[in-house]
């Protein structure tokens, strides 16, 4: 976190910085290997993703859509593929297999290696990447350790202008550090402690949001983890590079830059997130009364809250299930400014993944607008006032 | 540890009452039938201070010059009736009947106007004061500016004292950006910079765009590059000395200046009898004012200072009290609901506050008497000076995102008790004097919406130090200085004696070489990194037992010839070696004390030369040329350090065409300096635990990847700014407009060069500096 508040410092004055120029194409220079892997020993798979830095050599498309399953190609990276990955330890040395999905394009899923092993509580394992055109990865963890499965938490519905989420989890030898994770439609929440202990404010903001949102949004189911890391995993997360000089990543690999740690799960949760009533004129749950002309809508039901209220500008945030029963529900980020609505159907809960936007405005009881890029006209009516 | 501290101040304190004591006792025993000629020299249009003009009494030896604030006396000047008469070159001399009586001060105040300019009579009439400096001290590395120099050099928004620094020789800035600067091959955070001797840590505002020093304030400025004498420390490359101007007018006057970054007014009056003055100056920016008032957005910054200087003469004597006080703050508080583009954020954004602020408050007791004074040890004196300083300095800065959910603060208080005696006679001056710092220091993160502290440290040094120094000219051709100063620092601990010796040789009267010595020390450290090419400030740490104390030693010698009575020309070869130098460690870990920092070695040699044309009359300026190499080391691996610039050159001049205007220039070349190239980027991966697979990297960012440290160089800097102002008067006040065009031709000076690898070919684009700015200002005399 000091490196997030020096980066807002340094970056200060350049608020004021003066106009760009002598925009030129450079030469490519050579690529470093890149890895990112953490063993989980609650899996018996483990990831091992082998990519390159980005030198220009291709063309990176940042418009795709995140698949976790091809995670480098759709991530902006650059694959390494037909690379022998050898994870070591007490049980011996696994090689891992860069998976081969039918019916998908060639290069789906390249440059992620899958070892599958089970992992030792305190066992020290080593990692070694050699790319097929040269270059070794080599690094090592100990796994901190844990024996126990971690406790999972029932979902709790969490007021955030009135709870606190406070988690405590038992001492853990080897490990570095613990980490309390919170996932955010804007930006994850990842907070280091040497404590056995964590308390977060319903009404904290998310530091890591590029505009200090609040962390817990009402509409949102927020998982949040808490788990014991080794110290590279504490190293290469609460380090990054700056922008000027390309350096202060604690890096502990050799050969490469990246990544090579353990973790353990300690507690596991999820908050449904909720808040007391700010402007019932606008908040509750709303259905579909009329919609394009398809067999399922964007939006069947939907809850309203009134994120963050102002005189002319409010933030919107809630929930939307493209069936009555439920069973797949998402999150809402929206605005309204006057009388106008709009509202992103968010994928994952992700802010920065859409899968239809609805823009209109409040009619009496009903928002009434259509989709973005799709014809027809929407209604939807509330049936319910907070 | 802080309670033992106390004892060698108490002592100190003991010795220098004891002094005083000393003095007063054989001041009482000079008792003749004489009196004193005290006043001012006011220039006859404006009303402001007249520097350097020579006041003598006809029949008698006795003779002054005005200093900064055009103050003269004449001292022990026996009972009866005089001419006196005033001299300076561009003046018309003034003759004045002036009767003395027995032990009064009779004072006077002389209004002079300008004249043509006889260089043939000046020459014998009047020494400016870097050609006194120049037959009286070795002045190793010193130059002195007025604040007048400081004013007339073109400038963005509104002259600035610390940007006029940045063009003298052996001073380099890293970029437009920064008022921050290095001194031969220093870093960034080993200058000493005192307003009126007190120290003021960060004086800067906007993220080094301008000082904290309000232009109509300064007095004078003393820069000190390198081999400076026993009486300074705590800083490893310079001193910058920046003296407020007394007020000596009688009644209430001022100066308003209007620029289109801020206002600034400035009040002061001097009594009648000029033996007590005071100055109250404050400047505010209104770009916030002005962006709320011309659209719906919001523009969450400004700065404002203010600053109070007062003197006042005790009793009869020249016993007299000086209180400085200074108070200046940043505040960038904002949300980002309504600050950017709010249509991203929409009501949601958070609130974040960055606020940094500075105080200092200082008073000196200052007294001097001449003629037969006794010391013990010392011996008798034809003069003595003593003076008592005590001052409290604090930095203070506070980051707050989201309310709370993160903040970070830090904070750096020196409460600092320091006094000297300079005793004369014949031939000779000897000085010694102390200092004592209490510091508090404190550095907290923390999360009042989360765990609590998550960072904290606290720090209590006390540093203490005394030191001798004596100046003997032996013949009219050499001036020898040799000081020792004893530093002792609390919590590391650290004691040390640093020698300091230099040594004047005039080959000529008007030629000589000059050599000087010494070792420094430093226990104040700023957490920034050199590397950064933008400074907001310095976060403050002292050595302790983990951090330890950096030290450096400088060689300098040089030539300086006096071409003319006022012009001259310096150039200074120097070294200097620097051990435990410290750069913020990027990897340190919160939970371990001890590695904030990496050490390094290091080492800078180079060449300054000044070529200077006082500005007494219509042309003055200077050509300032610096060739400097700075190397640095750490774990057997060599770089250069960021501020390494090889060539350095300024030029700066001045023309008052005789009538209304004054035009100025400023033409700056530089060779560029080191840059890390960046050499591809990374797709940070941030691992879930949960779903045991990595985030898509719109959540994690792709960062840079650097090359070698400092491996490539920036191209060539070049600036010319151009300035004009025209002089008139409307109802008694003066009126000054001015133009100053900076970067006047728009030369496109690399500030940081961008990276994008994610296209093929890659691309590499630079954003530049300054770019053309013109601003408009104006200054009301009343």
């Amino acid at each position: 976190m000091r490196r997030l508040v020096r980066g807002a410092v340094t970056l200060v004055p350049l608020l004021f910085a003066a106009c760009t120029f002598d925009q030129r194409t450079i030469g490519v220079p050579s690529a470093q290997l890149v890895v990112h892997s953490v063993l989980n020993q609650r899996e018996s798979e483990q990831e091992v993703l082998v990519e390159r830095t980005l030198s220009g050599s291709a063309f990176i498309d940042d418009t795709r859509r995140f698949d976790p399953l091809d995670p480098i190609n759709t991530g902006g990276g650059v694959a390494v593929t037909g690379a022998t990955v050898t994870i070591a330890g007490p049980d011996g040395s696994f090689t891992g297999t860069e998976l081969n999905y039918q019916d998908f394009p060639p290069q789906y899923g390249a440059g992620r290696y899958v070892v599958r092993m089970l992992v030792r509580p305190g066992a020290r394992y080593t990692l070694t990447v050699c790319a097929s055109d040269g270059g070794t990865v080599t690094g090592s963890t100990v796994v901190p350790m844990v024996t126990a499965p971690p406790l999972i938490m029932s979902e709790l519905s969490f007021r955030r202008d009135r709870d606190t989420l406070q988690v405590t989890w038992p001492a853990v030898p080897l490990a570095r550090a613990y980490g309390l994770r919170v996932d955010s439609p804007f930006a994850a929440f990842l907070l280091f402690t040497d404590s056995t202990h964590a308390m977060l404010t319903g009404e904290i903001r998310n530091v890591f949001a590029s505009d200090l949102q609040r962390l817990f949004i009402p509409g949102f189911e927020q998982a949040y983890t808490v788990f014991a890391v080794d110290t590279n995993y504490f190293d290469y997360y609460r380090s990054r590079n700056d922008p000027f000089t390309g350096s202060g990543i604690i890096n502990r690999l050799q050969g490469g830059i990246g990544l090579f740690g353990s973790v353990a799960l300690l507690r596991v949760g999820a908050l449904d997130v909720t808040q007391s009533p700010v402007d019932p004129s606008i908040e509750g749950d709303y259905e579909i009364a009329r919609g394009p002309s398809q067999a399922v809508p964007f939006i069947d039901v939907m809850r309203l809250y009134v994120e963050t209220p102002g005189a002319t500008h409010a933030s919107l945030s809630g929930w939307y299930s493209r069936n009555r029963r439920l069973s797949i529900r998402d999150g809402i980020a929206g605005t309204r400014d006057g009388t106008r609505i709009e509202l992103n159907l968010l994928v994952n809960q992700d802010a920065h993944q859409h899968l239809a936007t609805f823009m209109g405005t409040q009619v009496a009881d009903s928002l009434v607008g259509a989709y973005a890029g799709i014809a027809g006209r929407v209604v939807l009516r509330r049936r319910v006032v907070p | 540890m802080y309670r033992r501290a106390t004892r060698p101040a108490r002592t100190l304190a003991s010795l220098v009452i004891l002094a005083l004591a000393h003095v007063a006792a054989a001041q009482a025993q000079v008792n003749a039938p004489r009196g004193r000629i005290a006043g001012a020299v006011l220039d006859s249009a404006s009303g402001t201070p007249r520097r350097s003009v020579a006041v003598t009494l006809d029949g008698t030896s006795r003779g002054d010059m005005t200093d900064d604030t055009g103050r003269f006396l004449l001292a022990d000047v026996p009972v009866g009736t005089y001419t006196l008469r005033t001299r300076q070159i561009g003046t018309r001399g003034l003759e004045r009947a002036v009767t003395v009586r027995d032990g009064v001060t009779t004072t006077l105040t002389l209004l002079v106007a300008d004249a043509a300019v006889t260089l043939g009579a000046v020459r014998a009439m009047a020494r400016s004061p870097e050609r006194e400096r120049f037959e009286s001290r070795p002045s190793i590395g010193a130059i002195s500016l007025t604040a007048n120099n400081a004013k007339l050099v073109p400038s963005f928004g509104e002259p600035d004292i610390l940007r006029v620094v940045q063009l003298l020789p052996g001073v380099n800035a890293r970029n437009d950006f920064s008022s921050g600067y290095n001194v031969r091959g220093g870093e960034s955070d080993q200058n000493l910079i005192l307003l009126d001797g007190y120290p003021i840590y960060n004086p800067f505002h906007l993220g080094g765009l301008f000082s904290t020093f309000l232009d109509e304030t300064v007095g004078s400025i003393d820069l000190l590059t390198g081999g400076f004498g026993a009486a300074h420390g705590s800083r490893l490359s310079s001193v910058l000395d920046v003296t407020s101007a007394e007020p000596a007018r009688t009644g209430l006057h001022g100066t308003a200046t209007l620029s289109l970054i801020s206002s600034s007014l400035t009040l002061g009056s001097a009594s009648r009898d000029g033996r007590s003055g005071w100055t109250l100056s404050g400047r505010r920016t209104y770009a916030d004012k002005l962006v709320s008032a011309l659209s719906d957005k919001s523009f969450p910054y400004h700065f404002s200072d203010a600053q109070f200087h007062g003197v006042r003469a005790l009793g009869a004597g020249d016993l007299r009290l000086e209180v400085t006080a200074y108070t200046g703050a940043d505040i960038l508080n904002g949300d980002f609901a309504t600050f950017g583009d709010s249509a991203t954020a929409g009501a949601g954004g958070g609130t974040f506050g960055f606020d940094w602020a500075n105080q200092v408050v200082g008073a000196t007791l200052r007294d001097t008497w001449r003629d037969g004074v006794h010391l013990p040890l010392l011996g008798t004196a034809d003069s003595v000076s003593v003076a008592q300083h005590l001052s409290f300095t604090r930095f203070a800065t506070a980051l707050d995102l989201g309310a709370g959910s993160f903040t970070l603060t830090n904070s750096v208080r020196e409460l600092r008790a320091a006094g000297d005696l300079t005793w004369h006679r014949g031939s000779h001056e000897r000085r010694l004097g102390y200092e004592l710092s209490s510091y508090a220091i404190a550095y907290d993160v923390a999360s009042s919406a989360a765990a609590g502290t998550l960072f904290s440290l606290a720090q209590r040094p006390t540093a203490g130090a005394v030191f001798y120094q004596e100046q003997w000219k032996p013949t009219s051709r050499l001036i020898a200085e040799a000081g020792l100063r004893l530093e002792h620092l609390t919590g590391r601990p650290f004691t040390a004696l640093e020698p300091r010796v230099s040594a004047k040789y005039f080959v000529t009267p008007d030629f000589a070489v000059t050599a000087a010595v010494g070792q420094y020390a430093q226990w104040m450290h700023s957490l920034n990194r050199e590397d950064i090419p933008v400074r907001v400030f310095d976060f403050w740490v002292a050595s302790d037992a983990y951090v330890p104390v950096s030290t450096a030693r400088h060689y300098v010698l040089g030539l300086e010839r006096w071409l003319s009575p006022l012009r001259f020309a310096r150039v200074e070869g120097w070294v200097k070696q620097y051990d435990h130098l410290l750069e913020q460690n990027p990897a340190d870990d919160p939970a371990v004390r001890g590695d904030e920092f990496t050490e390094s070695r290091g080492v800078s040699y180079g060449v300054d030369v000044l070529l200077r044309q006082l500005d007494v009359g219509p042309f003055g300026g200077w050509l300032a040329y610096t060739y400097g190499v700075s190397a640095r080391s750490h774990e057997s691996v060599a770089y250069w350090p960021s501020h390494d610039r090889r060539h350095n050159l300024n030029l700066v001049g001045t023309w008052n065409t005789g009538g209304r205007y004054t035009v100025s220039a400023r033409l700056g070349v530089a060779s560029g300096t080191p840059y890390t190239d960046i050499v591809g980027q990374i797709v940070r991966r941030t691992y879930d635990p949960l779903s045991h697979s990595f985030d898509s990297p719109a959540r994690s960012g792709i960062e840079p990847v650097g090359g070698l440290r400092n491996g490539e160089r920036y191209p060539l800097f070049q600036r010319l700014d151009l300035g004009v102002s025209r002089r008139s008067e409307w109802r008694g006040m003066q009126l000054l407009p001015y133009l100053s065009l900076v970067n006047a031709y728009n030369a496109h000076n690399v500030f940081i060069y961008t990276f994008d690898y994610t296209t093929n070919p890659p691309t590499r684009k630079a954003s530049s500096q300054f770019p053309f700015l013109p601003s408009l200002g104006l200054t009301v005399t009343f």
